[in-house]
Order: structure tokens, then C-alpha cells, then sequence
């Protein structure tokens, strides 16, 4: 992929793929939904980042691709002279997706202990809440396709709202609303959704 | 706003010249219109990657040889008058194309244009 004076960086793609995510969750193709997606891009990534963003979603490209191409060091090799089949990989920590195309979820056990490890940054009635939000959607019947990337835009969430006051508002609210909207979309997930809604009041959403 | 120069990119720019190439072609033969939307140079140029060739555009417009410019399409398709540099500054509301009626920016959708001028086509 080639080089380019701005370069997009790791932690630009990142902000891209929840903001698109959500979009995609909320069928924001509409004029208001893609409004709010280019002004919270162009207040956490810049406004030239945003138009990017903007041209990137009309023209279909799918966030994986972006990710795949730019999620890591900025330079990919792209030829091999002396073969034929060449395998690229993207260097750095591929957002979301490893490299089999699976996303390792941490177990509930594992997410709990480090919850209890936040200290007084997180209510201990705020903890139970998402202990038990993050519980019942592993254990809803939502589909296998969708349920570990709503599990990891929660635990982005929870890695947000353990910043305490230094949280930033507009993350919290763009996370919340693609696991709300994600959850609610499952007729079936119906435990999760009341969880959620438990949490909610909580969090300020 | 600078003219396209497509020597300058593909110097700047030389692992895009497939793209540069492309885009050259599409100017050449459309340079009268003088504006685009994103849509319809994705549509008409075939013979690019899709993802390289929004990033070429990207960079016309970050060179200052295209300005981007977005306006509303209403329901019925039509795309309304005013371009906004911004997708943010498109106002809650606009006049319908024969002035007869405000359509809500809810009910519209957004569509990426580009103006430019042109002095070499080369």
C-alpha cells in the first residue's frame, strides 16, 4: 500500500472501525447518521482524517481492508522479486481481528478480575452491572457472526468508563450506543437488553 | 485551488501511478464538467483499485487540485442547491429543487462532489 505524507495511523483506524461499526449497526447511511459520524471522527482523528472517512464509507470500502492495509507499520512490502506467491502481513496489532480472521474474546473470569483491579474509578454497583451485562450477552442467543465483536466493543467500554473522570464522554456514548443498538436488534437477547438497560442508568447514557 | 497537474502526482506520488493514469484518462475526457461526484468517478473508473483510487482522490484534494464539496440528495433523487464544505454545515433543511417546499436534511443523503480547474491534461 503506498506511503502517504499523512499516513493513516494505527490509532486512527481504530477510531474508524468503532464509528464505523456503528454506522453499519444503525443502518446510518442516511444524511444525520453520517453527519455525526464525520464530526466525531474530525474530533478525535482531525478533519482531514474525516473527509477520508466520509469519501472511504460512500465508496463501500470495507473497514477490514482498511485494517488489514493500514493497521499496523505504514510501509507493507509489497513485492517479492524472486517468488510468485507473496503473503502480506500488516505489522503492529491488527485492530479487532487477528491474523485467522477470529477475535479472541477474554473469558467473563478474566474480565471480572480486571474489572475488581480498576479500583475507585468504577462503583462497585457499576462493576456488578457490567459484570452482569458482559455475562448475559456471552450467554444470548445472538448470532455467532455478531456476538464477539459486541463483546469486544463492550470491553472497549469497560476500558473507557476504568478511566474514571478522564473518560471521554463521546467514546463512552459512540461505544454504548453500537452494544445497545447491536444487543436490541436480537429479538432473542432479550436477559442482555435488560442487563444493559441496568447499566445504563449508570453510565449516564 | 491549483490545476491538476498529473506529472506532479505521479512524481509525488509514484506508487499511484496506475491510479494517476486512470484518473488522467477520466479527466481528459470530462474536464468541461467541472464538478463529480464521488460516485460517479467510482463508477466510471473501472480499471483502478477501489481503495487506492479513493486515497488518490484524496490526496487532489489535500494537493488543493480538487476542492471536495458535499451536498443533499433529496428522496425523489434530485440533489439540492448549496454545497458545503463540510458535511456539518448542510443546513437542518433546504429548498426542494423548484422552490416549492423544505425537505429535511433527515429524510436526504449526503453525496461527495469534487470541483476542479484544469490546465493539463497531459
Amino acid at each position: 500500500m503506498p506511503r502517504r505524507t499523512r499516513g493513516i495511523t494505527p490509532a486512527e483506524i481504530e477510531v474508524l472501525e468503532q464509528l464505523h461499526l456503528q454506522l453499519r449497526m444503525n443502518n446510518g447511511a442516511g444524511a444525520e447518521a453520517r453527519i455525526a459520524y464525520y464530526t466525531a471522527a474530525k474530533n478525535q482523528i482531525g478533519q482531514p482524517a474525516a473527509r477520508l472517512a466520509m469519501m472511504l464509507f460512500e465508496a463501500n470500502i470495507p473497514i477490514n481492508q482498511l485494517i488489514q492495509n493500514y493497521g499496523g507499520a505504514p510501509d507493507v512490502q509489497n513485492n517479492n522479486p524472486g517468488g510468485t506467491n507473496v503473503t502480506q502481513t500488516a505489522g503492529g496489532n491488527m485492530v479487532g481481528v487477528n491474523a485467522t480472521g477470529t477475535q479472541t474474546i477474554r473469558d467473563i473470569t478474566v474480565y471480572s478480575q480486571d474489572l475488581d483491579q480498576s479500583g475507585a474509578s468504577i462503583s462497585a454497583a457499576m462493576k456488578i452491572a457490567l459484570i452482569d451485562a458482559r455475562d448475559a450477552i456471552e450467554k444470548s442467543e445472538i448470532d455467532p457472526a455478531m456476538k464477539p465483536t459486541i463483546v469486544e466493543q463492550f470491553d472497549k467500554l469497560t476500558d473507557e468508563l476504568k478511566k474514571g473522570d478522564a473518560r471521554n464522554p463521546g467514546v463512552v456514548a459512540g461505544l454504548w450506543n453500537m452494544v445497545y443498538g447491536a444487543v436490541k436488534a436480537f429479538p432473542t437477547a432479550v436477559n442482555a437488553v435488560v442487563a444493559l438497560g441496568k447499566l445504563q442508568g449508570l453510565i449516564g447514557c | 485551488m491549483s490545476p491538476i497537474n498529473f506529472a506532479l502526482l505521479q512524481a509525488e506520488y509514484p506508487e499511484l501511478i496506475a491510479e494517476w493514469q486512470a484518473l488522467q484518462r477520466w479527466f481528459t475526457k470530462n474536464w468541461r464538467k467541472q464538478y463529480a461526484e464521488l460516485s460517479l468517478l467510482l463508477r466510471d473508473i473501472k480499471d483502478a483499485d477501489r481503495l487506492r483510487l479513493v486515497l488518490a482522490i484524496d490526496l487532489m484534494v489535500e494537493s488543493g487540485m480538487l476542492t471536495i464539496s458535499y451536498r443533499l440528495r433529496s428522496p425523489d433523487g434530485d440533489l439540492l442547491e448549496g454545497d458545503f464544505d463540510e458535511p456539518d454545515q448542510i443546513p437542518e433543511e433546504l429548498w426542494s429543487r423548484d422552490a416549492s417546499h423544505l425537505i429535511p436534511r433527515s429524510e436526504s443523503d449526503i453525496v461527495s462532489g469534487f470541483r476542479w480547474e484544469f490546465a493539463d491534461a497531459a
